[in-house]
């Protein structure tokens, strides 16, 4: 897909804050024919239509809170989660708030950012977008970055399954990247999360972000998965971003559908964490806490 | 043991506080949406903890504003 935006929308020359109010209405109209995923659903959400994210025109959001979870070089960040996901993981840890698009409360841009400023002022050293999956609300999103100031250090956490399209509108609105390569091979993402050609499309967002913004890789270990997932992950990431910053997380939470399946009825064991190191190790991957 | 904490709507946008914690049988403890309040009351629990020292200590960093953070690129 060809990028529609002009070329001087280039924001490093520009106000980001600028630069997102003119994007705003061109991910607006997106919604008419919605394919900010590879689920290329084409529903107008602007009528109420809706595809396989169940996401209407207007985004909710089901927390905004200073955390400290996340890797370290972010944290203490300001996070504003969406409700919504184009990614249907058995074992989602946001469980309801993420399939479910009509949970959470009113996105009011407006408010969140006044919050995240205060946030900002005192106590959180970045602000971070998350869902659910929150390219599917990118109106909204590209709607708050324009009420942030321009010295907020933005991060754009994304489950990395997204469009070209959207890629180009997201080009510079933030300082980082936080990305997941959850899934090593198509079967397990097909069978874990329902959704198809999962390797291309992540892997081409990876190397969009790479090359446009600060990168993080960030991989949750899930339990028997350490040979099917993160070893493939672990020698791509070594072979195409091998300077790249990996997070590799092991605190598996054994929640939401995750029984469905009987190998992610459990916690992550110290033998596969250890082995799932040494995989690291081995690919001489830039491993951060 | 999974245990959820919703503190109650203070400022009238969304709520103020969610986070959770998991305690495994084997002694791990989990965590999402970690705040640092139960940073603070979690790393007492197991001070040799290293992650979960830093995340404590990150928490209780005042930071001032960075406002000439401009948009930089990683590579």
């Amino acid at each position: 897909m060809i990028c529609a935006l002009p070329p001087k929308s280039t924001p490093r020359a520009r106000d980001r804050r600028a630069v997102a109010l003119e994007r705003v209405p061109l991910a607006h109209a997106a919604l008419g024919a919605c394919r900010l995923c590879p689920q290329n659903c084409g529903v107008n959400r602007l009528e109420g239509e809706r595809g396989c994210c169940r996401a209407g025109p207007e985004a909710r959001v089901f927390s905004a809170q200073v955390e400290v979870g996340d890797e370290l070089e972010l944290i203490p960040t300001f996070a504003i989660a969406f409700n919504g996901c184009d990614m249907r993981c058995a074992f989602c840890i946001t469980g309801a708030d993420s399939w479910n698009a009509q949970r959470g409360e009113p996105f009011d841009a407006a408010a969140l950012a006044a919050k995240a400023i205060k946030a900002l002022r005192s106590e959180a050293r970045t602000a971070m977008i998350l869902g659910g999956e929150p390219t599917i609300h990118l109106p909204e999103v590209i709607r708050l970055v324009a009420a942030l100031p321009a010295w907020a250090r933005l991060v754009w956490k994304t489950n990395a399954y997204i469009s070209t399209e959207p890629r180009c509108w997201l080009e510079g609105l933030f300082n980082v990247w936080l990305a997941d390569y959850k899934f090593g091979n198509d079967n397990c993402a097909e069978r874990l999360a329902g959704i198809g050609d999962y390797q291309r499309h992540v892997q081409e967002t990876l190397l969009w972000a790479g090359q446009h913004s600060e990168l993080i890789v960030r991989h949750l270990l899930m339990p028997g998965h350490v040979d099917c997932c993160w070893e493939p992950i672990a020698r791509w990431i070594g072979l195409r971003l091998s300077t790249t910053k990996v997070s590799l997380r092991c605190g598996f939470w054994p929640t939401w559908k995750a029984r469905r399946h009987s190998e992610l009825r459990r916690a992550v064991g110290v033998v596969e964490e250890r082995r799932a190191l040494e995989i690291a190790r081995g690919y001489g991957l830039h491993l951060i806490e | 043991m999974k245990t959820k904490i919703n503190y109650a709507q203070r400022e009238g946008v969304q709520k103020a506080s969610s986070e959770e914690i998991l305690i495994l049988t084997d002694g791990r403890i989990l965590t999402h949406n970690l705040t640092r309040d139960m940073a603070a009351v979690l790393q007492p629990l197991n001070p040799h903890d290293e992650p979960m020292r830093q995340r404590a200590a990150a928490a209780t960093k005042q930071l001032r504003p960075r406002r000439r953070a401009g948009i930089s690129k990683g590579k």
